[in-house]
């Protein structure tokens, strides 16, 4: 029987469908976490911040195809 | 006590497992495979000069831990360590000033959740299925 072979791996939409979503998930209830101090649009505010330098620190971290 | 070769054997198991996943995933990071005898983990992964040096980790494996993994059990184990990497810099922000028993409890109640549903979503796409451990 012939093995099965798996279809490439999208990186691009692994992280935009697959793996973006949980990560703010996870970097939000972190700020929540960290205190009741902050006020939900600061939360935010933070929440987009930290996944901007995350997806930019994944333009590294990834080898992107070329177009 | 695992003896040298079976060291051996399981070195040689994680690197080509490690291997096929940034392969699969394209992902671009320095990691270089120590056998660890701590207690606790079967694996974990560690910045080598973070943050003078983001892409170099290192991955600990635990021979006697990983010894009964199959091959997919052993991909999955490297996808939950390589995405702790991955999202590094949100554990060094997150975990800047908290006390050591307020970053234990933020990386049990938060990181490893939050690791877990990725390591299922990436598992997925990389290997075709997850055999949720």
């Amino acid at each position: 029987m012939r093995k099965r072979s798996l279809p490439p791996v999208d990186t691009y939409r692994l992280i935009s469908d697959g793996i973006e979503a949980p990560l703010r998930y996870g970097i939000r209830r972190a700020f929540k976490h960290s205190g009741p101090s902050l006020a939900d649009e600061e939360i935010e505010r933070l929440v987009q911040a930290q996944a901007d330098a995350l997806m930019s620190w994944f333009c590294e971290a990834f080898r992107f195809p070329g177009p | 006590m695992p003896s040298a070769a079976q060291i051996a054997r399981e070195r040689e198991r994680v690197r080509r497992a490690l291997a096929y996943v940034q392969r699969r995933l394209g992902i671009a990071l320095d990691v270089r495979v120590e056998h660890e005898t701590r207690d606790g983990n079967e694996m974990a992964i560690y910045p080598r000069d973070w943050p003078r040096e983001p892409r170099a980790f290192t991955l600990d494996f635990n021979a006697s831990f990983i010894v009964d993994l199959s091959t997919q059990e052993l991909r999955e184990n490297v996808i939950h360590e390589l995405l702790h990497a991955l999202t590094w810099p949100l554990r060094e922000f997150a975990m800047k000033g908290l006390s050591e028993r307020a970053a234990d409890e933020w990386a049990d109640r938060i990181e490893e959740p939050v690791i877990r549903e990725l390591t299922r979503i990436v598992a997925t796409h990389a290997l075709g299925r997850w055999s949720q451990r």
